[in-house]
């Protein structure tokens, strides 16, 4: 409503104080002395003259204090202008719904985003038709701008709440903004997890932080925090355990809640079920056994089947290669009085070793040792994808020509030298050309530092990068190099242009040759941190597990309009599942959120409750439409202009 | 008759607070009329007198005509030559004591200071041996003394101006065509008055006068407050004559009033003038000496 409206409506009793000049005017009026003259003649006609403006003079004075006490009265009672034109014309409202996957709570009646929408309508009606409005949907995606009248069409998303996102935006478009009256109205469930590490970056000032909740308060949710398939490798009698986090969220005790797993591969659908007891506010690790033996990827589903709040969080997506490892065959030329001291020891070890699962395919190996000292010659080699000579001696025509079988249908070879390794012991494979080249006659005494090596190679590529591990800190004592490469061959290792390793393409495999030994020998190279990964690498790439990137990718909710589940493109596989803290139902205090962004905040349900709070308390801060500086200007020239008139009525 | 030889001087005498402070109006005139004789470069005499009477010695201020050149050759020692003065001139008094002329806010009121003007006039007229005359008038002829030169009838005139009497309202001047009437005689009429009455109707009455052949005189005597609004702040006026009360901030009207006096009195001067008529303003805390001055020239210039 258009008018002048006051903060402090009470001071405006001040406004008797009007009295005061009246009062003093008639106290103080000037007590005529009575004093004869001869005549009034002349007297007369002045008089008549001046008496009307001297009455003028004083009742303009009289209505000057008036007005000065008036107007003083007024400045404290702290006038505004209510002019619902120039207040809309002054405003600038920055609406923001919060549609992360949290909104679509609820416990029977509406969701908190269905409310929201409702609240915003509700707020859209009441918002002046001059005011600029800003309605955005927003989650950790995106602030997604859409017109008012769009509003109905709004829909929820399935990712996470980030307020720093969306209030970093509200700031944005009011840094441009030139309107005095500036409001961000937050509709949200107060997620707490929404709210971001760190300290954000607050709003500009003057932006007034409304935030409305839409949520029912505290509701009850189950979610599955994490699913992961672990023991991938397939091995006999070995099960692959399909692993999830279920969490209560809820203060409730639940019990004996079942926990289904289903995956799909190429026998079909598999189904693993359990039941858990969900003590409140807790997390819960359930392990799904699935008997795999095919080599394949699995993909499928962990669901709790419960009755919560946000079922959206039940179940959560899962995808996973599983296959059995590549088997390499260890030839131990030289096996010790212990484990320790065998010649394959750390290689096997090394092969043996678990890493962590990362989006690159699984690495691994099923190391097979023998002792050649036994002299049985090579087993079957067709189930092997890689062999390991290590120090071996005495090979015969027959073992070459077995191996030079096994490298042509596509085998690898990996020779390691060592005190039984000469030129004349490695004649055969020289003669069945599994040799890069011609090796040194004996070998040569070190010390010899690797200076150089090939970095364009598959298998050496990574360790371009220092931080991967610096192969000119391998040392030799003692190698057997190559002193003649052979056509085609590529030389891996140098050292003062001694070629200490080297490949050699054969048919459709290819034969590795490294002139040290696999164990402590000739090099402390097992001791150091270079040992485990350039091993597994030389034999990643000996077995064909080099560069390969997973099959599965996992991921969460990256857009707005993205579903949590499973889509397969050229035979990969995408798993989107929700982001675990959305499930997080647990709220943030009003204050903390509005401290969080320097606005002020206010939280409130309804706007007329704080327009008649804020008529009764101080509002302790301006309003931009007060016009106090107006009114002290003007009483500031009412005394001046009454104390002009004054000197002249009563000089 | 005592002789006045006061070393005061005539201000000192003739200063309003002293004639205040006096009853004896004869003394006041003499000690004022000897005060103010006393020292003066020209005697107000000369000129007026044709019958030698005495020497005296020359004190500063004689006018040298009169000096005995033949008694300063024989003797070496300067005389006047002192004369009797010519009694052939009547001068009549006419004092304005109607209600308007009780009022003063200086040091005397205006009749006060009328009557000791008036006495003063009539003790030098005496010492140059006119016969003096009085008319009191107000809204009609008060008292009247036709103008005789004996000692006893200036004492009458002097005990009527320091009469005690009731002082009517005079609202127009028609009462001195009356007052012209009774003197038939030709001389020197001296109007005391503060002339509070339509111009017009002044002028006639002066008229009437001098067709009669008189000599006129106007002495106007306004008090300070009639003439200047000396005073501020919140006055009641009362009129002295008809009662009628007017308050007004004294200050604020001052210019205007001062304004309205000044032309009222330009117009007076302008009709006297017109009608060779000398017309002299005072207030009453003026000295007499510049109103005996004026009678002074005024008498001379009658021979």
């Amino acid at each position: 409503m258009y008018g002048l409206n006051l903060i402090h409506a009470g001071f405006l009793a001040a406004g008797l104080a009007v009295a005061i000049p009246i009062v003093i005017h008639l106290l103080f009026r000037q007590r005529s002395r009575t004093v004869p003259i001869g005549s009034l003649r002349f007297l007369r006609q002045v008089v008549k003259e001046h008496r009307r403006r001297r009455r003028l003079r004083q009742w303009l004075l009289l209505a000057l204090r008036m007005l000065a006490v008036s107007l003083l009265a007024l400045l404290f009672a702290r006038p505004y202008i209510n002019d619902a034109a120039r207040k809309g014309g002054q405003q600038e409202i920055v609406l923001l719904v919060d549609r992360s996957a949290s909104m679509q709570a609820s416990s029977g009646r509406k969701t908190a985003f269905a409310q929201a929408l409702a609240n915003v309508q509700e707020e859209l009606n009441r918002i002046d038709e001059n005011a600029i409005i800003h309605l955005a949907l927003c989650d950790s995606t995106a602030v997604e701008e859409i017109p008012v009248d769009r509003l109905a069409q709004a829909q929820p998303s399935e990712a996470a709440t980030d307020f720093g996102l969306a209030l970093g935006w509200a700031g944005d478009v009011f840094a441009a903004s030139e309107r005095s009256q500036r409001q961000v109205v937050l509709y949200t469930d107060l997620q707490r997890s929404g709210v971001p590490r760190g300290r954000p970056a607050a709003l500009p000032d003057g932006v007034e932080l409304l935030v409305k909740d839409v949520s029912e308060g505290s509701v009850q949710n189950v979610s599955i925090e994490s699913s992961e398939a672990v023991h991938t490798e397939l091995r006999p009698e070995s099960n692959v355990l399909v692993r999830a986090v279920v969490r209560n969220h809820g203060l409730d005790m639940l019990r004996q809640t079942p926990v289904v797993g289903e995956l799909s591969g190429p026998a079909g659908v598999m189904t693993a079920k359990t039941e858990v007891d969900l003590p409140p506010q807790s997390r819960t690790i359930v392990e799904l056994p699935f008997a795999i033996t095919d080599d394949a990827v699995y993909r499928g589903e962990v669901r709790v089947d419960s009755s919560d709040a946000l079922p959206l969080d039940n179940r959560r997506f899962l995808a996973f290669e599983a296959r059995h490892p590549e088997r390499v065959l260890l030839v131990d030329g030289q096996e010790g009085r212990s484990v320790f001291s065998n010649e394959t020891y750390f290689l096997e070890t090394a092969l043996r070793l678990t890493t962590e699962e990362t989006e690159s395919r699984l690495r691994s190996f099923e190391p097979d040792r023998m002792v050649w000292e036994a002299g049985e010659g090579f087993p079957r080699l067709d189930g092997f994808r890689a062999i390991v000579l290590a120090n071996v001696r005495r090979l015969s025509d027959v073992d070459a020509r077995r191996l030079k079988e096994y490298v042509e249908k596509s085998g690898k070879l990996l020779v390691f030298t060592g005190d039984q390794t000469t030129r004349e012991t490695l004649a055969p494979l020289a003669k069945q050309d599994l040799l890069p080249g011609e090796v040194a006659a004996a070998p040569v005494n070190g010390p010899l530092r690797v200076d150089a090596w090939d970095e364009e190679h598959p298998a050496l590529t990574c360790f371009r990068d220092p931080q991967q591990g610096d192969l000119r800190r391998i040392v030799l004592d003692q190698a057997l190099p190559v002193e003649s490469l052979a056509d085609g061959a590529r030389p891996l290792l140098l050292s003062q242009g001694r070629v200490l390793a080297a490949e050699r393409r054969v048919g459709a495999g290819a034969c590795l040759y490294i002139g040290m030994t696999a164990d402590r020998d000739w090099t402390d190279l097992p001791r150091t941190r270079l040992y485990v990964p350039l091993m597994r690498q030389l034999m990643a790439y000996l077995t064909d597990q080099l560069g390969n990137r997973g099959l599965v990718v996992n991921r969460l909710i990256r857009t707005a309009t993205e579903h949590a589940g499973l889509v397969s493109t050229d035979g990969n596989w995408i798993v989107t599942n929700l982001d675990p803290k959305e499930s997080a139902l647990e709220r943030i205090d009003v204050d903390e959120l509005q401290r969080a962004f320097g606005g002020e905040a206010v939280q409130s349900e309804d706007r007329e409750v704080e327009a008649a709070w804020s008529k009764i308390l101080p509002a302790g801060r301006q309003r931009p439409e007060e016009i106090w500086t107006t009114i002290l200007w003007l009483l500031f020239f009412v005394l001046s202009a009454e104390l002009l008139l004054a000197a002249r009525v009563h000089a | 008759m005592t002789t006045a030889a006061s070393p005061v001087t005539l201000r000192e005498l003739a200063a309003p607070e002293l004639l205040a402070g006096v009853e004896d109006l004869d003394l006041i005139a003499r000690w004022v009329v000897e005060g103010f004789m006393h020292g003066r470069h020209r005697s107000p005499y000369v000129g007026f007198s044709v019958d030698f009477a005495a020497h005296r010695e020359y004190i500063p201020g004689d006018d040298l005509r009169h000096l005995n050149w033949k008694l300063f050759a024989r003797s070496d020692r300067i005389y006047i030559k002192q004369y009797d003065a010519e009694t052939n001139v009547d001068l009549h008094l006419v004092v304005d004591s109607s209600g308007s002329m009780t009022v003063g806010d200086g040091p005397a009121s205006k009749l006060r200071y009328a009557a000791t003007l008036a006495a003063s006039v009539a003790h030098l007229a005496a010492q140059q041996r006119d016969t003096v005359g009085l008319t009191l008038f107000a809204d009609r002829v008060l008292e009247h003394y036709t103008a005789r030169g004996n000692l006893d009838h200036r004492l009458a005139v002097l005990s009527a101006l320091s009469r005690a009497r009731p002082h009517p309202p005079a609202a127009t001047a028609r009462t001195l065509h009356e007052v012209a009437e009774l003197m038939p005689r030709r001389g020197l009429v001296v109007l005391i008055s503060d002339l509070y009455y339509e111009a017009e109707e002044l002028l006639s009455a002066f008229d009437h006068f001098r067709h009669y052949g008189h000599d006129l005189l106007v002495l106007q005597i306004l008090s300070p407050l009639e003439r200047r609004m000396p005073v501020d702040g919140a006055v009641k006026l009362v009129d002295a004559e008809s009662g009628d009360v007017l308050e007004t901030i004294a200050h604020e009207i001052r210019a205007s009033y001062t304004s309205a006096v000044d032309t009222w009195l330009r117009e007076l001067n302008r009709g006297c003038l017109a009608r060779g008529i000398d017309h002299r303003q005072f207030t009453t805390d003026e000295p007499l000496d510049r109103a005996l001055m004026d009678y002074c020239l005024k008498r001379s210039r009658l021979f």
